[in-house]
């Protein structure tokens, strides 16, 4: 029998899994956590993400996969407070212009720049995502904290997880959101993200996340994601 | 002024403004019609000012602009709810959006390799690909149909319909054909039911002027004349 209860299937270290569960924490829904090597296609996996991808959420016989697609069903199918999309259609629409925004003009650079291993590309990755940082912050309406003002929502998660980590991109590559001008909202921003209770609960320790991004750093990682980031992809 | 007249910026040719229009002209909405030619220098810096991405479709309405096909589509549903293009149940919405998503991120990228690559190999490899592709999409279809999700013509149905409309484009330069076998059947079905739509009638150019401007993407040179 289809269970009412959700399971997450994701990797601990994943900043796209964090999406996901950071949205189940957020809205108080109960759910199984199952960790999961979404490298490891065993046909088991495949029942379970038809196209191998994590995170996922299976829930009533079904599965829902893409980390951005995963944070709006759990928004629809609990639509309990915080809601994760405001109610408005245009205010909907500059949620999810913007979260594709950091999908295709941030997060790619993020792994770009350690993924490549030439000082030429890292700098051009660091620039490119300095530049997709810079415009999402102009975007972000007056009254604060979040991205909406007053309001949590998913472009906050979408950007959050990953900014919750930039350390680990200013320790392998110096990488870093100066703390002047047009970037002085970010570090107010990010503060207040990081300390929400979901954030806290899925973050893991610092040298457990800057031992998993080394091989990347390094250049010796053979994944999936390694590979589509060399290509300027985002897996 | 409240409810006023959206304005939809379109290109003729662009496959993915064609998205947009399809849910406008699905859903009945009033709308305003703007061309937009993004390969015109003046007509660009002109556009920019209505929507600084530059790119079609936009849509304009009450002092806001939406951009991005998926996300004009969605508006455009919630915006106004008759009629909706997505359905309400939470998981088959979420059914609509990795169907989509695996369109833009697996079908449409095939499409453009076949045009603009230009060694052999690597459009054979386009064209496995494309074909292949399409497969895992069908085999995601409801069995009956005709549509994506049965009875009704949906945001699926108009994220794809676009480039099977351009398919000429592909016959033309690089012989290509969506074949009649069995293992095609169902996306033959799918597309001899969506190319019947008035929705597709009105905002399909004809072949030839699709063949036509589309010349310079089959010489390696990804502009319109």
């Amino acid at each position: 029998m289809a269970s009412d209860k959700p399971s997450l299937y994701t990797a601990w270290h994943s900043p796209f899994g964090w999406r996901a569960w950071i949205s189940l924490l957020e809205k108080g829904v109960e759910f199984d956590y199952h960790e999961t090597d979404p490298y490891e296609k065993s046909p088991e996996w495949f029942k379970i993400s038809p196209r191998g991808l994590a995170p996922c959420i299976r829930h009533k016989g079904k599965s829902v996969y893409e980390s951005t697609i995963c944070m709006e069903y759990i928004d629809e199918a609990w639509p309990c407070t915080p809601r994760l999309l405001p109610e408005d259609p245009y205010d909907r629409a500059y949620v999810r212009m913007w979260t594709d925004h950091v999908n295709k003009k941030i997060i790619p650079h993020i792994f770009g720049m350690i993924v490549h291993q030439t000082a030429t590309e890292q700098e051009k990755s660091k620039q490119d995502a300095l530049d997709g940082i810079a415009a999402y912050l102009e975007a972000m309406r007056d009254g604060g904290p979040y991205f909406l003002g007053q309001n949590f929502s998913m472009a906050d998660i979408a950007l959050g997880t990953f900014g919750s980590i930039f350390f680990c991109m200013e320790h392998y590559r110096g990488f870093k959101v100066p703390n002047e001008a047009k970037f002085v909202k970010f570090h107010d921003w990010i503060q207040t993200i990081v300390a929400r209770k979901s954030w806290q609960t899925v973050l893991p320790p610092r040298e457990q996340v800057l031992e998993d991004w080394r091989p990347y750093a390094e250049g010796v990682a053979q994944t999936e994601l390694a590979k589509a980031a060399k290509q300027g992809k985002t897996p | 002024m409240a409810d006023s007249k959206p304005q939809a910026y379109i290109s003729w040719f662009c496959p993915f403004a064609q998205r947009a229009w399809l849910a406008l002209l699905e859903k009945g909405i009033d709308f305003e019609y703007k061309e937009v030619n993004p390969y015109d220098e003046s007509e660009r810096v002109k556009y920019l000012k209505i929507n600084p991405l530059g790119l079609v479709p936009a849509i304009v309405h009450q002092g806001h602009v939406v951009y991005e096909s998926a996300i004009c589509i969605e508006y455009i549903d919630e915006q106004w709810p008759e009629t909706p293009v997505l359905p309400n149940d939470p998981y088959r919405r979420a059914y609509e959006r990795i169907w989509s998503d695996h369109i833009s991120k697996k079908i449409v990228p095939q499409y453009y390799a076949m045009l603009l690559k230009q060694s052999h190999e690597d459009r054979e490899t386009a064209r496995k690909a494309l074909l292949e592709q399409l497969v895992v999409l069908t085999d995601a279809m409801d069995k009956e149909g005709p549509y994506f999700r049965g009875s009704a013509f949906g945001m699926v149905d108009m994220m794809l319909a676009p480039f099977v409309a351009r398919f000429v484009v592909l016959k033309h330069y690089r012989g290509f054909q969506v074949p009649t076998e069995d293992r095609y059947a169902r996306f033959n079905r799918w597309w001899a039911a969506v190319k019947e739509r008035d929705s597709m009638t009105k905002s399909t150019p004809e072949d030839e002027r699709l063949v036509d401007v589309y010349k310079g993407y089959a010489a390696g040179n990804p502009t319109m004349s």
